[in-house]
C-alpha cells in the first residue's frame, strides 16, 4: 500500500518538461539548420529565361522548399539522438518506467515537430521579404504573392510540422533498432543503399513507392490520416520493442 | 560505376559528420547562448509575417487573368493598326518617351537606324499641317512586354532619337538589355493540397515598339537601312 498513487500521466508530463529542459539544445540545431538553410534559399529554385530583339530577361524563382528539407533531414537526426545513451541513462534518476520514458520521448518529438512546422513557414514570410527589401523596385513579378493567404499558411504548418513528425518518427525507429542491436548501425544503411539500387536496376522502388504514398497524395484529410497512423503504430512498435530490452546495458 | 555511386553519398555524409565534430569541439554552445540565438530568430519570423501581409496590401497588381487578356488585345489591336495604317486604341498601347525636334526646313530628312533592337521598332508616319515647318514630334509606345504574367515594359527604356543635320538617327547602344528579375513560387508541400484550378499558366508576350512621328505637311522623307515606313493617310 502506498501513501502516494504514481499516475502514469503525471510522471509522462513532468519527465515530458525535464526532456524540453535537458533537450532544448535541438531548438537551437533547428535554428542553425533553419539558417543554413536560409542562406542557401538565396540560390534560388528555378528560372525562366526570355530573349528577344535584343532584350534578354531572365526571372529567378525562390521558395522554401530547401528550408523544409533541411529541416526534415534535423527531424530524422532528432529521432535518432534522442535515444543516445546518455540521456536514456539520465532518466535512471527519476522515478519512471519505459513506457513513461517513450511516452516523454514521443511527447518531444511531437512538440518539436510542430516548432518545426511553425517555423518552415514563418522562414519562408522572411526569406520572400528579404528578397523584396534587395530586389530593386519593379524586379519582383508578384509582389502580390509575397505573403501567403491564411489558408495556405495554415495548411503548410500542418503539411510541415507532419512531416517532421513522421521523419522525426522514422529517426526514432531506427534509433531504436539501434539501441537492440548495434548490427542495425550496418543493416540499415545497406538495405537503405540496397534498395536505392534496386530500383536503378530492376525498375522497381519500394523507396520510391514508400515516397509516393506520403509525398503523393494530394488530399490533406487522407495524408494527415496516413501520417497519424504511421505514428501510431510506428511508436507502438517502438514501445513493444523497448521493453524488450534491458533494465540498463 | 554501382561502386561510384555507393561512394559518393557515404563521402558527404562522412565530410558533415566531421564538420558537425570539429565545430563541436571548436565552440561548445551555452545554454544562455542559444536560448538568447532562438529568442532573437523567433521574433525575427514573427515579425516578418505580419510585415509581408503588409507589403502586399500595398500593392495593386493586376489580376493574371486580366493582364493576359489585356496583353492578348493589345496584340492583336496593334497588329490590326498595322494593317489598316492607324494610329492603335490608346487604351492598348502606352507612351514611354516624348521628342520634339527641330531640323533644317526646306530640305529633305533622312531616317536611320543604328543598334539591334531598334531594328524592331515599327514607325509610322503622320502628316500635320499644324506643325511648324522645321519641327517634327516623335512619340515611343509599346504594348505590354509580359513573362510569367508580369508586365515589366516599364523596364525597357527607349532607344535614342535625335537629329544631326538633316538626318534623324534612332539608336541604340547595340549591347543586350538584360534584365533581372524575382519571382516567388508557392512552396511544394502546400502546391500539392491545393485545388488544379489554382494552377496558373506561365503567359509570355513579346511587346511591339512603335515609333510615331507627326510631320510637317510638306517634309520629303528619305529612309536608309530598307526601313518600312507607314504612313497614316
Amino acid at each position: 500500500m502506498y501513501s502516494t498513487e504514481v499516475n502514469i500521466w503525471s510522471v509522462t508530463r513532468k519527465q515530458y518538461i525535464y526532456k524540453l529542459h535537458a533537450l532544448f539544445g535541438a531548438f537551437g540545431t533547428l535554428t542553425a539548420v533553419q539558417i543554413l538553410a536560409f542562406i542557401f534559399s538565396f540560390g534560388g529554385t528555378g528560372s525562366l529565361g526570355v530573349s528577344y530583339s535584343g532584350i534578354s530577361v531572365t526571372v529567378q524563382y525562390y521558395s522554401s522548399d530547401g528550408i523544409f528539407l533541411f529541416t526534415l533531414i534535423w527531424a530524422f537526426i532528432t529521432g535518432i539522438t534522442i535515444n543516445y545513451r546518455s540521456y536514456r541513462d539520465a532518466e535512471f534518476f527519476f522515478v519512471t518506467n519505459r513506457l513513461v520514458s517513450n511516452l516523454s520521448n514521443i511527447a518531444f518529438l511531437l512538440t518539436a515537430s510542430l516548432a518545426a512546422g511553425v517555423t518552415i513557414v514563418l522562414l519562408s514570410s522572411t526569406l520572400k521579404l528579404s528578397l523584396y527589401l534587395t530586389t530593386a523596385n519593379g524586379h519582383i513579378i508578384d509582389t502580390a504573392n509575397i505573403a501567403l493567404p491564411p489558408g495556405e499558411l495554415l495548411i503548410g504548418i500542418l503539411v510541415a510540422a507532419l512531416s517532421a513528425a513522421l521523419l522525426s518518427c522514422f529517426g526514432y525507429v531506427v534509433g531504436m533498432l539501434v539501441q537492440l542491436s548495434k548490427l542495425f548501425i550496418i543493416v540499415l544503411p545497406v538495405l537503405f543503399f540496397g534498395f536505392s539500387n534496386l530500383e536503378n536496376v530492376t525498375g522497381y522502388g519500394f523507396l520510391s513507392s514508400a515516397f509516393k504514398f506520403y509525398g503523393g497524395e494530394t488530399s490533406l484529410l487522407l495524408f494527415s490520416l496516413k501520417v497519424i497512423l504511421t505514428l501510431v503504430l510506428l511508436y507502438a512498435l517502438t514501445i513493444l520493442m523497448s521493453n524488450r530490452m534491458e533494465v540498463r546495458r | 560505376m554501382i561502386f561510384i555511386s555507393f561512394l559518393l553519398p557515404i563521402a558527404l555524409v562522412c565530410i558533415f559528420l566531421a564538420f558537425v565534430m570539429a565545430t563541436h569541439r571548436l565552440w561548445k554552445p551555452s545554454r544562455s547562448k542559444t536560448k538568447y540565438v532562438i529568442i532573437v530568430y523567433g521574433s525575427i519570423l514573427l515579425l516578418s509575417l505580419p510585415i509581408t501581409y503588409i507589403v502586399a496590401s500595398f500593392t495593386d497588381a493586376q489580376p493574371a487573368e486580366q493582364m493576359i487578356e489585356h496583353a492578348q488585345a493589345a496584340t492583336s489591336e496593334f497588329l490590326l493598326a498595322i494593317e489598316e495604317r492607324r494610329l492603335p486604341s490608346a487604351e492598348y498601347i502606352r507612351a514611354i518617351e516624348e521628342w520634339n525636334l527641330r531640323y533644317e526646313e526646306n530640305k529633305p530628312l533622312s531616317i536611320s537606324i543604328r543598334g539591334q533592337r531598334s531594328k524592331s521598332i515599327w514607325i509610322m508616319v503622320e502628316r500635320n499641317e499644324q506643325l511648324p515647318d522645321d519641327q517634327i514630334n516623335i512619340t515611343y509606345y509599346t504594348t505590354p512586354n509580359v513573362v510569367d504574367n508580369y508586365d515589366f515594359s516599364h523596364l525597357i527604356h527607349p532607344p535614342e532619337v535625335f537629329i544631326i543635320g538633316q538626318n534623324l538617327i534612332i539608336h541604340d547602344d547595340n549591347i543586350p538589355l538584360e534584365l533581372e528579375l524575382i519571382g516567388f513560387r508557392r512552396e511544394t508541400f502546400i502546391d500539392r493540397f491545393l485545388a488544379e484550378d489554382s494552377h496558373r499558366a506561365q503567359e509570355t508576350f513579346i511587346g511591339k515598339d512603335l515609333l510615331y512621328m507627326e510631320v510637317p505637311a510638306h517634309l520629303e522623307l528619305e529612309v536608309m537601312n530598307n526601313i518600312e515606313l507607314i504612313l497614316i493617310d
